[in-house]
C-alpha cells in the first residue's frame, strides 16, 4: 500500500510541470542560501514565502510546497559549504563540521572535504526522508483519533518541550515561547469575534502576519549583525592550500564503505533528534560527532581533518530533515522553523496540517488536476526524495565552485541587497507599509534575543501553534463537565483520553532538562 | 572562550529580567482591555495566562541574576561587541524606507534606502550607489507591482506614479 503510495506521489510530481522546476530550483538556492554565512534556508523562506503566496493559483499548490520542503534540505547541507571552506558554519546545523572540514581545506583537500559532505548529507538525508514516509503514515493513522483535549495537551506538551530543549536555558527557552504566543493572540478572536489586544492599530485587528516577523527575526537581525562585522572584517576567506594532486580531491569507494556504518548511525541519532519537537540539526550534528569520535579508534585524529569527522555530523543533520516534519504531519505540531512556515503554505492550499492530511477525501484542485490529500503529501515526498538527488549532483560536481563564487561576493553590496528585497518581501504579504514596520521592530527584538540568548526558532514556532492551541482549549472546556480537569482524566466523552500522558511527557522533559545540570554535577563528583 | 567580566553577565541578565517582567506586564494590561465574557474560559484568559507566566518567568531571571547566579558565558553573548553606530545606521535606513515611502512612495523609497544601506556597509562610489539603487529599483517596481500587483499607494508628497506605471505595466 505504502509503495503504491511512493508511487503515486511521484506520479503526482511529475505531472506538474511547475514542480519539477521548482524543486530544481530550490536545491540550488537552498544550498545558495546555505553557504553564505550568516544567512539559513528560513531567511531564503521568510523572503520567498509572499511571492509563492501570491503565485500559488499559478504554479499550483504542490510546486510552492515543494519549493519550500527542499530549500530545507538544500540548506542544511548548503551550510557544510561555508564550514569547509571559510571555516564559518553557514548555518548552526554545519558547526560540527567545522572541526575536521576545515583542516581538511587547510591542507590542500578542499574537494575530497566537499564531496564527503555531499555524500554524507545525501545520504542522511535519504535515510531521514524514508523515516518520515514510514512513520508519519503509522502514527497519523493513531493519532486521527484525537478530539480537543489530546490536541491541547499535545500543544501544551510541545510548547514545554520545545521551550525546555531549544535553548540551554529552559527559563529563556520558556519564555520565548509565551513571548510568540502572546504575539500569535493579537486579533480577532476565533469564537467571539472581537478584536483582542490591537493596542488601537486597525492593521492588527487582522492579527500579526507571520511573514514580517520571521523576516524580522531571522533576515534583519542578521543584517544588523553583518553590518557591525562590516565594520571589522571585510568578506569570508577561501583558505585552500595549492592542490598539488588532484585525485586527492576524490572521495574515495574505500573511504565511502568505511563511512557507511558511522553514516548509517549517524542518520538514526539525527532521525530521532529531529522527532523531537525544536531538538534540530544543531544539536544533531554534535551528538553525531561526539558519539563517532568516542568509538572511533583514530580518535586522535579527529580535528585534523579525517573524512569520518565530516561524515558523521553531515549524516546527522541532514538526517534531521524528514523526522522533523512527523509531529507536523500526524500532531499538527511544527518541530523546526520551516516546518512552522509549511503550515501557512499548507493552510492557503485548504490543507489543515495534522493526520487528517492522510486522508483520500476531500478531492483539491491543484495546478489543473484533482488529486487527494493523501496523494499531494505523497507528492511532497517525493520531491523531497528527488530534491536531495538534486542537490546531491549540485553540490556534488559544484560546491567549490559555488564556495569560490560566494568567497568573491562583495558583503558590503549583498547585505544592503538582502535588506532591501526583505523589506519589499514585508510589505508584499499584506501591501502593508505597517508590515514593514512590524519586520524592522522585530529585527531589533530579534538582534536582542540573539544576543541576550533567547530562541528566535520557539518564538516563531509558539506564534504558529497559539491560536490552534487556544481553540483546543477553548473546545476542550465547552464540552468538558469538569473543568480543567479533564485534561487530567483518562477519559472523556466515553472514549479513552491521552491528554495526561502528553502533559506528564511535558513534565517528565521539563524536569529533565531543569536538574541536568545538578545531576551532571552529582556524577562528577561520584 | 569565556569572558572574564562575571559581573557584566549578572548586570545585564539582571536587566533582561526587568524588562521580561516589564513586557510581561504590558501583555498583562492589554489583556485587561479584552472584555470579560460569560463562558468559563473566554478570550482573555490564554493572554492573562501567558501574561502571568512571562511576569513569573522574568522574575526567575531577575532573582537569579540578584542570587548573583546567570550561567556560563558564551561567545557572542551581550552587547560588549555591540556597534551601536552601526545597528542605528540600519534601523536608521528601515525607517527612512516608511517615511520614504509614505511620502514618495515606493519606487523612490527603494532608491534612498538602497543608497543608505550601501552607505551603512561602507560603500562610497557614488556611481555605483546611485546606478546600482536605480537598476534594483526598477527591478523591484516590476516584480512585485508589475508581476504581482501589489498595491502601490501614491506619496504624500509627490506622486510619481505615471512615470513608474511604465516600469510596472499597471
Amino acid at each position: 500500500m505504502i509503495f503504491d503510495d511512493i508511487f503515486g506521489g511521484f506520479v503526482t510530481l511529475f505531472s506538474d510541470a511547475y514542480a519539477i522546476w521548482f524543486v530544481i530550483l530550490a536545491s540550488f538556492v537552498g544550498i545558495v542560501f546555505g553557504a553564505l554565512p550568516g544567512l539559513t534556508a528560513a531567511a531564503a523562506i521568510a523572503m520567498m514565502l509572499p511571492i509563492l503566496i501570491a503565485y500559488n493559483d499559478e504554479i499550483g499548490g504542490l510546486a510552492g510546497l515543494a519549493f519550500l520542503y527542499v530549500i530545507g534540505k538544500s540548506g542544511r547541507y548548503g551550510g557544510s559549504i561555508a564550514a569547509i571552506l571559510f571555516n564559518t558554519p553557514g548555518t548552526a546545523a554545519s558547526a560540527a563540521t567545522m572541526q575536521d572540514g576545515y583542516p581538511m581545506t587547510q591542507s590542500g583537500r578542499p574537494g575530497k572535504a566537499l564531496k564527503t559532505a555531499t555524500v554524507a548529507s545525501a545520504y542522511g538525508d535519504y535515510f531521514g526522508e524514508f523515516v518520515l514516509i514510514f512513520g508519519a503514515v503509522a502514527i497519523a493513522a493513531f493519532t486521527r483519533q484525537f478530539g480537543p483535549p489530546e490536541n491541547f495537551a499535545i500543544y501544551l506538551m510541545a510548547f514545554v518541550v520545545i521551550g525546555s530543549v531549544v535553548n540551554d536555558s529552559v527559563v529563556k527557552g520558556i519564555i520565548s515561547t509565551l513571548f510568540g504566543a502572546f504575539i500569535a493572540l493579537i486579533g480577532e478572536d476565533t469564537i467571539t469575534g472581537q478584536f483582542k489586544m490591537t493596542m488601537g492599530i486597525d492593521e492588527l485587528e487582522s492579527g500579526m502576519a507571520l511573514v514580517p516577523l520571521l523576516i524580522g527575526v531571522f533576515v534583519i537581525s542578521e543584517v544588523i549583525i553583518q553590518a557591525e562585522k562590516a565594520a571589522k572584517t571585510t568578506a569570508v576567506k577561501y583558505a585552500a592550500a595549492s592542490i598539488d594532486d588532484p585525485t586527492s580531491q576524490y572521495f574515495t569507494w574505500s573511504e565511502f564503505k568505511r563511512c557507511v556504518p558511522l553514516m548509517f548511525r549517524s542518520s538514526i541519532y539525527g532521525s530521532l533528534i529531529g522527532m523531537m519537537p525544536g531538538l534540530g540539526s544543531s544539536v544533531a550534528c554534535f551528538v553525531a560527532y561526539g558519539e563517532e569520535k568516542r568509538r572511533a579508534k583514530n580518535k586522535e585524529k579527529w580535528g585534523t581533518g579525517v573524512v569520518e569527522g565530516i561524515a558523521a555530523p553531515e549524516s546527522a543533520n541532514n538526517a534531521v530533515s524528514g523526522p522533523s516534519m512527523i509531529p507536523l504531519l500526524t500532531l499538527g505540531i511544527p518541530g523546526s522553523t520551516i516546518a512552522a512556515v509549511l503550515i501557512g503554505m499548507f493552510l492557503v492550499n485548504g490543507l489543515q496540517p495534522g493526520p487528517s492530511i492522510f486522508a483520500t477525501e476531500p478531492p483539491l484542485f491543484m495546478g489543473g488536476q484533482l488529486v487527494s490529500p493523501r496523494e499531494f503529501i505523497f507528492g511532497i515526498f517525493a520531491a523531497g526524495l528527488v530534491g536531495i538527488a538534486c542537490y546531491g549532483l549540485i553540490g556534488y560536481f559544484a560546491a567549490p565552485w559555488i564556495g569560490r563564487t560566494i568567497a568573491l561576493l562583495p558583503t558590503q553590496y549583498l547585505y544592503p541587497f538582502i535588506f532591501i528585497i526583505a523589506l519589499a518581501a514585508s510589505y508584499s504579504s499584506r501591501a502593508s507599509i505597517w508590515d514593514v514596520g512590524f519586520a524592522l521592530l522585530f529585527g531589533l527584538v530579534g538582534y536582542a534575543m540573539r544576543r541576550t540568548n533567547f530562541s528566535a526558532a520557539a518564538f516563531i514556532i509558539a506564534f504558529v501553534l497559539t491560536s490552534s492551541m487556544e481553540e483546543a482549549f477553548r473546545q476542550s472546556m465547552i464540552i468538558s463537565d469538569s473543568g480543567l480537569l479533564i485534561f487530567f482524566s483518562f477519559e472523556y466523552q466515553n472514549k479513552f483520553s491521552y491528554a495526561p500522558i502528553f502533559l506528564i511527557i511535558g513534565v517528565a522533559v521539563l524536569l529533565m532538562r531543569a536538574l541536568s545540570p545538578y545531576l551532571g554535577k552529582g556524577k562528577s563528583n561520584a | 572562550m569565556e569572558f572574564s567580566n562575571e559581573n557584566y553577565k549578572r548586570r545585564l541578565e539582571l536587566g533582561v529580567g526587568v524588562v521580561v517582567i516589564a513586557i510581561g506586564a504590558f501583555f498583562m494590561i492589554q489583556a485587561l482591555t479584552i472584555s470579560a465574557s460569560k463562558e468559563i474560559v473566554g478570550p482573555r484568559t490564554m493572554p492573562m495566562a501567558l501574561a502571568v507566566s512571562m511576569i513569573l518567568g522574568g522574575a526567575w531571571l531577575t532573582l537569579r541574576a540578584l542570587r548573583g547566579r546567570a550561567g556560563v558565558i558564551k561567545p557572542g553573548y551581550g552587547f560588549l561587541e555591540s556597534d551601536l553606530k552601526r545597528i542605528s545606521l540600519v534601523i536608521a535606513c528601515g525607517v527612512a524606507f516608511l517615511v520614504s515611502f509614505w511620502a514618495f512612495g515606493y519606487f523612490i523609497a527603494i532608491i534612498i534606502t538602497y543608497i543608505s544601506m550601501l552607505y551603512t556597509f561602507g560603500v562610497r562610489k557614488k556611481v555605483w550607489m546611485v546606478g546600482g539603487a536605480l537598476v534594483f529599483a526598477v527591478v523591484l517596481q516590476w516584480l512585485f507591482m508589475g508581476v504581482m500587483l501589489l498595491n502601490d499607494p501614491s506619496g504624500a508628497l509627490i506622486d510619481i506614479r505615471q512615470y513608474t506605471g511604465l516600469i510596472s505595466g499597471v
